[in-house]
């Protein structure tokens, strides 16, 4: 182990960490509104639009992100899609969480029982108050703890990015690797990084759950 | 075979507690219990609800693991040992396990194992406890089942039977270890009132063929008409303790008298 | 516009990658199984050092990218005079990393177990191996079949990244065809279809075993 070579890549390492950062609050934040579009689709009726949202799942879901981002990437141009690097890894991570999010969305709402709905018109409340009263704070305590887990794994997922040259953290620690013949000190730093950030997020996860949650405990 | 010791001279004993205590953290459920269970005989705890009755039955089987005092069954102390010194020292749980050979319990929830079906559960402990062969496991299962009334639903899946039946499946498998002594916790507890009978006829049947029994119950009637010894508990103390016809006719306890007194309003005239 | 013709030409050479991440996908999932096994019983175990050590070895692989796992194995393990084929290292990566999820996958099965159940099998007499051999671990297995699949589903992904150590899967495969043809746009949609393929096939599969073993 030679710490002193964190005193001479530690600035980069840390552009690396904060463009991760960067990246990943870009997907999360249009991954999360995408998401939100994909769930409308799906509760739109018509076959077309069932097979569209089943379709997006299927291939989202379904393929290794690698593969979506080499061909969005790398076969891109050939359609006319000269996309940066930065672009295309955002643009990835949120298409493809967004079809997480979508299947979150639909079964925090199909959970709440009809009958919750029912009293509320009963007893007169219009829909919008049942909206934001009854419905959303229930919702939210089903929704955050997985989104959360999603997002962690987004996280993870985003170091993929590095294959593609786009400027994160993996991408940085991979040349300071190769320019200073070390294994031990990039990877170490790598692991611990993405572990920290992971362990921060599960932490805020927990909290979330614990605050929506309380009132299903005794 | 084994089972000819009560009828001649004086039944010796079977369960026998000696000043026994058990703590959850700060709280004493059992403070200093003294009870002689003899062989052969039924002996039915009742009590109200947080009078330690369960806790009782469970540290016989040592699923409650008592601090002080002894729980003997013929003669052996459960769960406890010496070590060189001669201090007392819990025994490993496999040892216990076969200390406890002779004795099985009954559950409130029955605690049938789902993913096996009828005849399975009663197997199980012929198979993989004593080793006996397939074919000779299965006659044995069905016998039992036959016995409890269940030989009709010997190939169905535990969750699609009603509780009285779940509990009669219970007993089968219970009595396919071999059991000299049965403890029942609740047994009828869990279970649809009209179906509480056909548990407690297939438990009157048990003791009629000399089964040393332990039950915690609320069935009255039972405790009553089957049992040879009732005991009741009342904040981790034997209130009091005697033949049924003493204890329900004649209750000297003012606890026991109170709660026998609310247990015939709530349960009127039926009883 | 797209041309498919080269895709066809080297079919041979994408479906030997195919079956190289199948292949390698299930033998990891196998193995992660076997590990995760072991490690759930660490993770609920008495002991705590044992859970201690469990603990810290779930969260140091559920919490970092498989990417860089892999790089640490492919590229430290020889430091310590520990040189592997890529192949044998995209196996052991894959599973050590399985191993953590399907540990906390099997924990959950365990959790959802009633109390009551053991104590059944212990008034049985049933001892500690045959209550987990014939009462726990069938339930155990029923229940988290669905979340199995889907760590089977995500570990067929996943084995894309082992193209990064130089593994023949399909990904390579892809990535070597399509840049001396020039056809990246053919050859990533045909490896995303085999994917696909893949992940879908063991999906229904999945589906149909859990409709057999439902009691």
């Amino acid at each position: 182990m030679d710490f002193s070579l964190y005193l001479e890549f530690g600035p980069a390492l840390l552009k690396g960490f904060t463009y991760t950062v960067y990246v990943c609050s870009l997907g999360l934040l249009l991954g999360l509104v995408w998401g939100l579009v994909l769930y409308l689709i799906s509760l739109r009726p018509g076959a077309l639009w069932r097979w569209f949202y089943r379709g997006y799942l299927a291939t989202f879901r379904g393929t290794p992100l690698l593969v979506q981002v080499y061909l969005l990437f790398y076969g891109g141009p050939f359609i006319g899609l000269s996309l940066s690097a930065e672009f295309v890894g955002v643009l990835c991570l949120a298409l493809y969480v967004a079809a997480y999010f979508a299947e979150i969305y639909r079964s925090g709402f199909e959970s709440l029982a009809k009958g919750q709905l029912e009293a509320a018109q009963d007893l007169g409340m219009s829909r919008i108050t049942t909206l934001v009263k009854i419905q959303l704070p229930q919702m939210l305590a089903l929704i955050i703890p997985p989104c959360l887990n999603q997002t962690i794994i987004m996280v993870k997922e985003s170091a993929i990015l590095s294959v593609i040259t786009v400027p994160e953290m993996t991408t940085a620690a991979v040349r300071m690797a190769t320019q200073t013949f070390t294994v031990v000190e990039p990877y170490l730093f790598l692991a611990l990084a993405y572990w920290c950030l992971n362990f921060a997020i599960a932490k805020v996860a927990n909290y979330c759950e614990l605050r929506a949650t309380h009132y299903l405990r005794s | 075979m084994t089972q000819q010791t009560h009828a001649d001279n004086t039944p010796r004993t079977a369960v026998e507690l000696v000043k026994l205590r058990k703590r959850y953290d700060d709280n004493e459920v059992l403070k200093g219990i003294d009870l002689n269970i003899l062989e052969g005989q039924v002996t039915c705890i009742i009590g109200g609800s947080g009078s330690g009755k369960s806790t009782l039955l469970r540290c016989i089987n040592f699923l409650e693991v008592y601090q002080e005092g002894e729980v003997n069954v013929f003669g052996k102390t459960i769960g406890y040992g010496m070590d060189e010194q001669g201090n007392r020292e819990l025994l490993p749980k496999s040892l216990v396990q076969q200390e406890l050979s002779e004795v099985c319990m009954v559950f409130q929830q029955f605690n049938l194992w789902p993913h096996l079906s009828v005849l399975e559960n009663v197997m199980a402990p012929l198979r993989w406890v004593k080793g006996v062969p397939l074919a000779q496991a299965k006659q044995r299962a069905l016998e039992l089942l036959t016995k409890v009334g269940m030989e009709h639903k010997a190939e169905a899946y535990p969750l699609s039977l009603s509780g009285g039946q779940q509990q009669r499946v219970a007993i089968a498998r219970s009595l396919a270890k071999d059991p000299k002594i049965m403890l029942f916790d609740e047994p009828t507890s869990a279970l649809d009132p009209e179906l509480v009978g056909e548990v407690l006829k297939v438990m009157q049947e048990l003791a009629q063929e000399g089964m040393t029994m332990v039950v915690v119950t609320h069935e009255m009637g039972f405790a009553a008409q089957v049992s040879d010894q009732v005991v009741f508990l009342a904040e981790g103390k034997i209130e009091e303790q005697g033949p049924p016809s003493k204890l329900f006719n004649a209750p000297s306890s003012p606890k026991l008298q109170s709660f026998l007194e609310t247990w015939s309003s709530r349960n009127g005239a039926a009883a | 516009m797209l041309d498919f013709s080269v895709v066809l030409k080297n079919a041979p050479a994408l479906l030997e990658g195919a079956m190289m991440t199948l292949g390698i996908s299930l033998f990891s999932i196998a193995l992660g199984f076997i590990g995760g096994g072991l490690l759930c019983l660490a993770r609920i175990s008495a002991k705590p050092w044992l859970v201690g050590i469990a603990r810290v070895y779930i969260s140091a692989l559920r919490g970092t990218p498989l990417l860089v796992q892999l790089a640490i194995v492919f590229y430290f393990l020889p430091l310590l005079g520990l040189s592997l084929e890529p192949v044998s290292a995209a196996i052991i990566t894959l599973a050590m990393n399985t191993s953590a999820f399907q540990a906390e996958i099997l924990r959950g099965g365990f959790q959802t177990l009633p109390r009551g159940q053991n104590e059944a099998a212990w008034t049985i007499g049933l001892g500690w191996w045959k209550t987990l051999r014939y009462i726990q671990m069938p339930q155990v297995v029923r229940k988290t079949l669905p979340s199995l699949v889907n760590e089977t589903i995500d570990i067929i992904k996943n084995s894309a990244l082992i193209s990064t150590i130089a593994v023949t899967d399909l990904m390579r495969i892809a990535q070597t065809y399509s840049s001396t043809t020039y056809r990246p746009l053919e050859f990533f949609i045909t490896a995303g279809l085999m994917y696909l393929l893949m992940t879908s096939a063991v999906a229904v599969v999945g589906r149909w075993v859990e409709r057999r073993m439902s009691y």
